[in-house]
């Protein structure tokens, strides 16, 4: 089995249609939709949900209003002003218990709430695990770790686990990149597509998996393009695939299929040569 | 004063594009970029910038001399960020959400709260307008540290436009907090509509008044009109798929400096939303 993680620094690259593309020339694979506060791979590959469990991700302080006199202690330990006339706020409640340790009359107690849900749907050859993480719950890094969890266990010998990460260089990055085989970094040649490629890299390398590169959009801007290829030749990363901006890939999306479906269009020509290719090198 | 937020379910659906050409045609608005991981407002305004001010978060520091390694200290960390070595107690970091439960409860008064910095805040002018951004240090758990600080300089500034990290969790919680209006910037796609739903949901659980705006908008637009329409929600421009918009934005233009036409369209914008702003101060709400 191995696990290939497809991140992008910033959302809107074209990530889901490579993801959901190469989902489409694997015969035996899960795919991980690791974006848990916005997943949407499966408006794509249109799975059939085949199991849904709760998240509980997070314990927060619960007030025993019958065992408490109001003394406002809890409200003036808390670190992040959770606690006001004497209410839990949840939404700022860190889960960190020292109301609980504070509390004279042990009236707080520590409970866990749920923060997400996880779901495992059955796609063609093969099965998707995502996961949508509560409006406005943190923990997002471990909600990704469980999707990661469930993907492993769910398939039987997948050949191949492909997660679809999230945006950003932060702790949900991290949790869908760590012990994976490689990255593909999926960048559009915009002067800011550019920075965020660096930076999630610099991630990326700290952790220290392979990385291949791919341009989507290769020609909206040539001479970022040729800086993003330098920069990726000065830092030894192959650039794995060069996708031309096409208009089927428009189309596809709003009828709201995988390119695949669309089997002699330019791109998705360029994902079957560049997936090629990351088998052979991975 | 008045905070405006601009948010979308996910990145890439032109937060950036739309906060920083409003904020060009605004008199007397000040730019802030709370996208802390992926601050990239710069890149179309071009700040001279006049002040860098480190942040940090606080970590344990322990003394030796006085620690009696009686372990308390981790065992009431609920984030594993304090490992009992027996000889020794050693902190993690990263792992550490400054809760000060460990200063409080060691029996020894062994620990004292020590500054750790995790990213910086940036002020500069760009052509007459101010700039905030806020950048977190990469690997960094959290930015909501960096996001609360700004929002104190927030406080004392006329007019803030605020470009808020993607996503809904509780980093975005944190920025749109207190905000006057939410402008959510989605596409008219499936998935559009599916990340501008999880986004209007948690916008709603904040009670904060909110409109939309239609990026790369086309012949589909009508999935988001019918969305909005269904849940009283204005939409307050739509901007078009146009391929002059994507090639200045590579360069990292501003289109509404480069282009009379999209100059207006984002005029129309701002008067827009300031009246929704008065609309809303004097306690009319059914818009
Ligand atoms: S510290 Fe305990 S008793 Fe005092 S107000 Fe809080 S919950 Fe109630
Ligand atoms: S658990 Fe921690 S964060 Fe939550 S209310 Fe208690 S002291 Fe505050
Ligand atoms: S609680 Fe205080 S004395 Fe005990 S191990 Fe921790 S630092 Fe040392
Ligand atoms: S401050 Fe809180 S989170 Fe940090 S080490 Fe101490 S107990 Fe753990």
């Amino acid at each position: 089995m191995k696990q290939l993680a497809i991140v992008s620094g910033k959302g809107g690259t074209g990530k889901t249609t490579i993801a959901t593309a190469i989902s489409s020339i694997l015969n035996n694979k899960v795919m991980a939709d690791c974006d848990v506060e916005a997943a949407d791979l499966n408006i794509l590959l249109k799975g059939k949900k085949i199991k849904a469990s709760n998240f509980k991700g997070k314990e927060i302080a619960a007030i025993e209003y019958s065992e408490c006199n109001y003394c406002g202690i809890c409200e003036d330990v808390c670190r992040f002003d959770a606690i006001k006339d004497i209410k839990v706020n949840p939404y700022k409640c860190e889960g960190c218990g020292l109301c609980t340790l504070k509390c004279p009359l042990d009236a707080i107690k520590m409970k866990w709430v749920e923060t997400g849900e996880i779901v495992v749907l059955e796609i063609e050859n093969g099965q998707l695990c995502e996961a949508q993480l509560s409006p406005g719950a943190d923990g997002s890094g471990k909600l990704v770790t469980e999707v990661r969890k469930m993907a492993i266990s769910i398939g039987e010998e997948p050949e191949w686990i492909i997660i679809d990460g999230p945006p950003g260089i932060g702790c949900p990055v991290i949790a869908s990149i760590t012990g994976v085989d490689a990255v593909l970094v999926v960048v559009e040649p915009t002067l800011s597509g550019f920075e965020d490629m660096q930076r999630v890299i610099d991630v990326i390398k700290d952790i220290g998996c392979k990385i291949f590169v791919c341009i989507n959009k290769w020609d909206i801007n040539f001479r970022v393009s040729q800086n993003i290829m330098s920069f990726c030749e000065s830092r030894g990363i192959p650039v794995a695939g060069k996708i031309y901006y096409d208009e089927q890939v428009i189309n596809a999306l709003k009828e709201t299929k995988g390119i695949s479906e669309f089997n002699d269009s330019d791109a998705y020509k360029e994902i079957v040569r560049m997936w090629e290719y990351i088998e052979k090198h991975i | 004063m008045a905070k405006i937020s601009i948010l979308s379910g996910k990145g890439g659906t032109g937060k950036t594009f739309a906060s920083t050409n409003l904020v060009r045609v605004l008199p007397n608005a000040t730019y802030i970029d709370c996208d802390i991981e992926e601050p990239n407002g710069r890149i179309f305004l071009n700040p001279i910038i006049e002040d860098i001010s480190d942040v940090y978060t606080k970590v344990p520091l322990i003394d030796d001399n006085r620690c009696e390694r009686c372990g308390i200290c981790s065992k009431v960390c609920r984030f594993g960020a304090l490992i009992n070595l027996g000889r020794e107690i050693l902190i993690l970091d990263h792992l550490c959400h400054s809760c000060e439960a460990c200063y409080e409860m060691c029996p020894m008064n062994a620990i004292t709260m020590a500054n750790r910095k995790i990213g910086e805040i940036s002020t500069g002018v760009s052509r007459g307008i101010d700039f905030i951004e806020g950048r977190l240090n990469p690997g960094e758990p959290s930015g909501v540290p960096i996001i609360k600080q700004i929002n104190i300089l927030i406080k004392s500034i006329e007019l803030s436009i605020v470009d808020s990290p993607p996503g809904t969790s509780c980093s975005v919680v944190n920025t749109i907090e207190d905000s006057d209006l939410c402008i959510l910037v989605t596409e008219p796609t499936p998935f559009g509509l599916h990340d501008l739903k999880l986004a209007v949901e948690l916008v709603k659980e904040m009670d904060i008044p909110m409109a939309v705006i239609i990026n790369k908008s086309g012949s589909d637009n009508q999935i988001i009109y019918n969305y909005c329409m269904k849940n009283d929600i204005k939409v307050l421009m739509e901007i078009p798929y146009d391929k002059k918009i994507a090639e200045l934005y590579s360069r990292g233009t501003l289109i509404a400096e480069a282009d009379s036409t999209y100059e207006k369209m984002f005029v129309d914008l701002a008067e827009k939303i300031l009246e929704l702003i008065e609309n809303e101060a004097a306690g009319n709400s059914e818009w």
